[in-house]
């Protein structure tokens, strides 16, 4: 079994934000409309978080992409009281919306803030209420979500891949926000492989991973921008 | 008070009613009464043939107006249904089959998967429809998720939640 894992390379990154657009339209994720932005409800499973830094007049600001983490050792699965979140197989950290009953105790469990709660029905203007990516679940009100690593493309590489009757690259799988970078900041694949490219990025002397002390072992990993 | 208990109870008990049974389903009517029994067995079509969708696709299809009329573009049969197709092709109308089986929203599937990777008969999750002679009004198989899960674990497929739920 592969163990998924994503690098981001902040070096490369220009907080451009393709990677926030091409997820909503990737995974059906609804517009929240001024009302609901203003009291903080936005739903972005890639959420371009900026960090300030310093003191005026040498200020700073960071930014640094956000995706699930997709832990080794998720704090939301053990919150959850009815198995709505797990961490799959595949080292996926799942969550099954028609399971979740909306308790949000993961929500506050999570130290990475991921997981949105779904205030509001989903809605799309216009035309764009048409173009829904058919492969993921359009979610309803009073659930949490959040990103998945595009678990449907992995599901559609290993069907393709049987459909060919051959084993699965592991190149075939890559979420939206991959796929759609600019820059090529986000490496993706598997951290199991010692001599794939996330493997190796991932021992680099700039790999940070988030709040490590706190034992989450996430498997998205950033590399720290150069001074 | 009475009353209003009865009411109350039969409010909870039919709201928990499983949405896929198929006790309470509203019988479908077809806009031609399709005979699959003498298409599949007396003229040998595979389900395939109609069904167009089912090797490449999640979703099966259902035949189009001009798939019928490559057969019947002229009588075979002196049936009335039969002429209905030929009537909606003068009017320029198309054939709005309904829908029978359904998965929710939440539920991903996928013919192709099941059909190809899967080898696995039309009839183990849609029953004898090859055998009916008219329209079946209601699914002849209720796909309820233990039904799903039971097939998969017999046959070592997959139950991880995401495997379905995505």
């Amino acid at each position: 079994m592969p163990r998924w894992g994503m690098v981001i390379d902040l070096d490369r990154c220009t907080a451009c934000r393709a990677c926030v657009v091409g997820c909503m339209q990737e995974n059906n994720v609804g517009f929240a409309g001024p009302e609901q932005a203003a009291m903080g409800r936005v739903i972005h499973w890639m959420e371009m978080l900026t960090v300030g830094e310093g003191e005026y007049p040498n200020l700073r600001t960071h930014t640094l992409p956000r995706p699930c983490l997709h832990c080794d050792h998720p704090p939301c699965i053990k919150v959850c009281p009815v198995n709505a979140t797990n961490r799959n197989p595949d080292g996926i950290v799942a969550q099954i919306h028609a399971r979740c009953i909306g308790c949000r105790y993961c929500t506050a469990a999570c130290p990475y803030t991921v997981r949105y709660f779904n205030w509001y029905e989903p809605s799309w203007p216009g035309e764009m209420a048409h173009a829904l990516n058919d492969e993921v679940s359009v979610r309803p009100k009073g659930v949490v979500e959040k990103c998945t690593f595009c678990h449907h493309r992995l599901v559609r590489a290993r069907e393709q891949a049987r459909m060919e009757n051959r084993a699965m690259q592991p190149e075939e799988y890559q979420p939206a926000c991959a796929e759609i970078c600019p820059t090529r900041a986000i490496f993706f694949g598997d951290l199991d492989d010692p001599g794939s490219e996330v493997a190796v990025l991932s021992r680099s002397s700039r790999a940070l991973k988030l709040l490590e002390d706190l034992g989450t072992e996430p498997k998205v990993i950033y590399l720290k921008e150069g001074e | 008070m009475m009353q209003r208990t009865l009411a109350i109870f039969l409010v909870a008990t039919l709201g928990a009613w499983p949405a896929h049974s198929l006790v309470f389903r509203r019988a479908v009517t077809q806009p031609i009464a399709f005979n699959h029994r003498l298409h599949v067995e007396g003229n040998g079509l595979e389900c395939v043939e109609c069904h167009v969708y089912v090797l490449t696709q999640t979703f099966a299809g259902l035949p189009s107006l001009e798939r019928c009329l490559e057969c019947h573009e002229t009588a075979v049969t002196d049936s009335a249904e039969e002429e209905k197709i030929r009537e909606l092709a003068a009017r320029g109308e198309t054939l709005v089959w309904k829908r029978l089986y359904e998965v929710p929203d939440h539920v991903y599937s996928s013919h192709r998967r099941h059909v190809v990777a899967g080898g696995i008969d039309c009839a183990e999750c849609h029953g004898p429809v090859a055998a009916t002679t008219r329209p079946p009004a209601r699914p002849l198989r209720a796909l309820t998720m233990d039904f799903c899960m039971d097939c998969h674990r017999r046959r070592g497929a997959s139950n991880d939640c995401l495997a379905c739920h995505v």
